[in-house]
């Protein structure tokens, strides 16, 4: 980031989409998040001494979900997102398991998103948190962190946002995930 | 449950989906190059009060240095021109009177300037009558006065 510093720029440019997309679905107002990741990487920059090569990412996201708490009313709206890579998952092998570029399939999923959007932004802000990172692939215990509450919490935080979300989405969950 | 892979649970395949499909909304690079702009625009807000009084420092060093050394005014009274007037034995009434005059014209200049101290002659010679103007009527004085001495003395040398 500061100028010539590559290997930070690679760090900002790799984390900002999943922060940015993590940002808009906590934010009532999701054209605000990448304003509130930026804040908050500013932020996270001017402290020398965070090595965020090494463990930027766990501060990013947690100062995301505060700002992005803080921005609308505490406890109404939250967090979360990541990776490409967690624990063996690849998001290519999901993606693959998708139609592609058939125009009818193509709308069929952008209405799935938004479902799934709708129902997400349903969820209490914790747990719509916690279920998203839990998808990026966070373990307990980072959600945990993130989140600032007990492992055995953000356990329970999980399984209550999945099962609302399973409730609400219902039999509209299309055949292969189902 | 909670320790489940996310790609075992299809609720978290599917937010997968959807957080994938937002974030390749997202261009990494214009956002780098965004937060570069905002970065320089914070610096440059934060450095201009410093600049701010930086520049006001220098401005009193300026000031205080032309305060120091500010050429002093004149402050030497002028000479009365007056003052060493030459020993009159005999005159005539309108040249003493203009004498006299021009000589407290004189003192005046001298008296105001002294109790002026530094003021500027220019500014005095305002309400009072100018130093050429003084001088040139005290000359007219003496060489009348002269004239009416050497006058005056030649009935007494011509005389019986």
């Amino acid at each position: 980031m500061a100028d010539g510093d590559a290997p930070l720029d690679a760090w900002i440019r790799r984390l900002a989409p999943r922060a940015v997309a993590y940002a808009r679905t906590l934010l009532r107002r999701p054209d605000r998040a990448e304003d509130v990741v930026q804040e908050v990487m500013l932020r996270l920059l001017e402290h020398k001494e965070y090595d965020l090569l090494a463990d930027g990412e766990k501060l990013l996201f947690r100062s995301v979900t505060n700002a992005c708490i803080n921005a609308t009313t505490r406890r109404r709206e939250m967090m979360s997102l990541e990776a490409e890579k967690a624990e063996g998952f690849c998001l290519a092998d999901v993606l693959a398991s998708v139609a592609e570029p058939d125009p009818a399939h193509a709308a069929e999923e952008r209405e799935l998103m938004e479902r799934v959007e709708q129902a997400l932004r349903a969820l209490p802000p914790m747990q719509r948190a916690a279920v998203e990172l839990k998808a990026m692939g966070h373990t307990l215990r980072q959600i945990a962190e993130t989140l600032e509450v007990s492992a055995s919490n953000a356990g329970v935080l999980v399984h209550r946002g999945r099962k609302r979300l399973r409730q609400r989405l219902g039999t509209r969950l299309p055949a292969e995930l189902r | 449950m909670n320790g489940t892979k996310p790609d075992r649970d299809p609720i978290d395949r599917l937010v997968r989906r959807y957080l994938r499909s937002e974030q390749e909304r997202v261009d990494g690079d214009a956002f780098l190059q965004r937060l570069k702009e905002r970065r320089r625009a914070r610096r440059r807000v934060r450095l201009a009060p410093v600049a701010l009084a930086g520049a006001a420092a220098v401005m009193l060093a300026l000031s205080a240095a032309l305060i120091l050394w500010r050429p002093a005014v004149p402050t030497a009274p002028p000479e009365p021109p007056a003052a060493e007037a030459p020993p009159l034995r005999h005159y005539g009434e309108a040249a003493r009177a203009e004498l006299r005059a021009a000589l407290e014209g004189a003192r005046g200049v001298g008296s105001a300037t002294i109790s002026a101290g530094r003021g500027p002659l220019e500014e005095l010679s305002l309400a009072r009558p100018s130093m050429p103007a003084l001088t040139a009527s005290a000359e007219s004085a003496l060489r009348r006065l002269i004239l009416l001495d050497e006058t005056h003395q030649q009935p007494e040398e011509n005389g019986p």
